[in-house]
């Protein structure tokens, strides 16, 4: 509650040490620490009251009053690969419905999260399907294709992964342009090698693309998150390169 | 405005009892209105963040967003702008509805799925040299709504171009006609689009309605779909 003052001074009376005394001591007691949320005036402050943000480097974590933001870039390193390749057999390869998610764990951020925080979560790489020969030569098999990834995140100890579709994308998918149903054109070719000098050298274009996307995850509760994008591989072998990961979290 | 003021005496002087009040009558009237005029800077931390304390009373980097994440297309030929719409009934519009301070910031971000697409004509030699190339590109736009009391305007936040094939210019991968679309370069479908931008307001007593989320092809020829799509809005400051 606001600062009181106990002894008040009138005209032609003496000055009494104790009045001053006990003023001064309530005043004290009020600056060092008597001072509540109801005594601020509502509606008054702006961006300058509120604290700077503080850099963190072992971490790459910027701190603000009201978030941080974290995350790795990797845009500069094309060496940093991370690879994936299918862990099914050819005959299952061909099965959209059996899903082996694998993790590019080291490209996410964890974070910790004090209080309920929207979080806004913005990737990119680059994704490379280098090589599926199983294709039978000359033909165009169905479905060895459909490498989908998403970003997934675990909470706290529970170990089961929480897909965000909103992140769904693919590393090589057919792209007919007659729009032919999905399973009908291999992105390979017809040897499954884009790199062989017997197919169409604009192949490899088809299967080096960018994919990029933003997430918001509103409401996330306290607690600790790890984040990754998951890939379900039906390729013999590829890999993401250059890619950045960065999470900014909102407190609410 | 909450300001202690304090007399400044003089050997002889006789002090008055309202010169001898004020300093201690000014805290109480201070000390229940606390603002930016007592306090110093950069000292509002997340522990002091309350609602009403904030001018606007709201939480500082307010998120607002329109997510789609089903499976379902939208499909457009469109040459001129039409909002996506993937699940029909519910376009791809980031409800706004406030009123910005002068120069306040507005950071939109948007991506999504294309997914298969028809590319028909990718080329047009009957287009001067340099625009045969056109057919080939389709684009997003992220518009914004506003009104200032009166009608509502638009305002283009950006425009983001895609090609839907690998050819580009106009001597790759192109036949002599209007291109068959295979020796165009190969299909760029189901690829992911990203993009963003900043929108700052310079002036006050304008009100946001919300951002839409639009495409166009160049040519009618050919068809893009659109699947999972998203727009997240940030004011910057509130």
């Amino acid at each position: 509650m606001p600062y009181t003052k106990l002894a008040t001074f009138i005209d032609g009376t003496s000055l009494n040490a104790d009045g001053i005394n006990l003023n001064d001591q309530e005043l004290r007691k009020y600056i060092n620490g008597k001072i509540v949320q109801a005594d601020l005036a509502n509606d008054a402050f702006d961006t300058p009251e509120i604290q700077l943000g503080e850099y963190q480097p072992i971490t790459n974590e910027y701190t603000f009053a009201t978030g941080f933001d974290t995350g790795n870039n990797t845009g500069i390193d094309r060496e940093d690969r991370s690879y994936f390749t299918s862990n099914i057999k050819k005959g299952r390869q061909t099965d959209n419905n059996l899903y082996i998610w694998t993790s590019s764990y080291h490209s996410a951020p964890e974070l910790y999260l004090e209080q309920t925080a929207d979080v806004i979560i913005t990737f990119g790489g680059a994704y490379i399907s280098h090589e599926n020969s199983v294709a039978p030569v000359g033909v165009n098999p169905s479905g060895f294709w459909d490498s989908e990834i998403k970003l997934a995140y675990t909470y706290e100890d529970i170990q089961k992964l929480t897909f965000v579709e909103q992140t769904r994308s693919y590393t090589f998918e057919e792209a007919d342009m007659s729009d032919s149903s999905l399973g009908v054109f291999n992105p390979f070719g017809l040897t499954g090698k884009p790199n062989q000098p017997t197919e169409n050298p604009e192949i490899s274009y088809g299967l080096r693309r960018w994919i990029g996307w933003t997430a918001v995850l509103r409401n996330l509760a306290a607690g600790s998150y790890k984040f990754s994008y998951y890939i379900n591989a039906k390729v013999e072998e590829g890999y993401s390169s250059a890619r950045n990961f960065k999470a900014e979290v909102f407190y609410k | 405005m909450p300001i202690v003021s304090q007399n400044l005496w003089e050997e002889g002087d006789v002090p008055k009892a309202a010169e001898l009040n004020a300093p201690y009558d000014d805290t109480a009237t201070a000390s229940a209105a606390i603002d930016a005029l007592n306090t110093r800077d950069n000292w509002i931390t997340i522990k002091h963040f309350g609602p009403e304390l904030l001018v606007g009373g709201a939480p500082c980097n307010a998120i607002l967003d329109k997510v789609y994440d089903g499976t379902s297309q939208f499909v457009t030929n469109s040459t001129s702008y039409v909002t996506i719409d993937s699940a029909g009934g519910n376009p791809t519009e980031c409800i706004l509805n406030y009123t910005p301070e002068q120069y306040e910031i507005l950071r939109v971000e948007a991506s999504a799925l294309v997914t298969n697409i028809i590319a028909v004509q990718t080329y047009d030699n009957t287009l001067p040299v340099g625009s045969r190339g056109d057919p080939n590109y389709y684009s997003f736009r992220l518009l914004l709504y506003f009104n200032t009391g009166g009608p509502t305007g638009t305002i283009t936040l950006g425009e983001w171009g895609y090609s839907f094939t690998s050819a580009g210019g106009d001597g790759r991968y192109f036949t002599g006609a209007n291109g068959a679309a295979e020796n165009t370069g190969v299909p760029l479908g189901l690829q992911t689009v990203q993009f963003s931008t900043v929108f700052r307001q310079n002036t006050a007593g304008t009100t946001f309605e919300k951002i839409a989320l639009q495409v166009q092809v160049n040519n009618a020829l050919n068809t893009v779909k659109i699947s999972r799509n998203n727009i997240v809005a940030v004011r910057g400051k509130h």
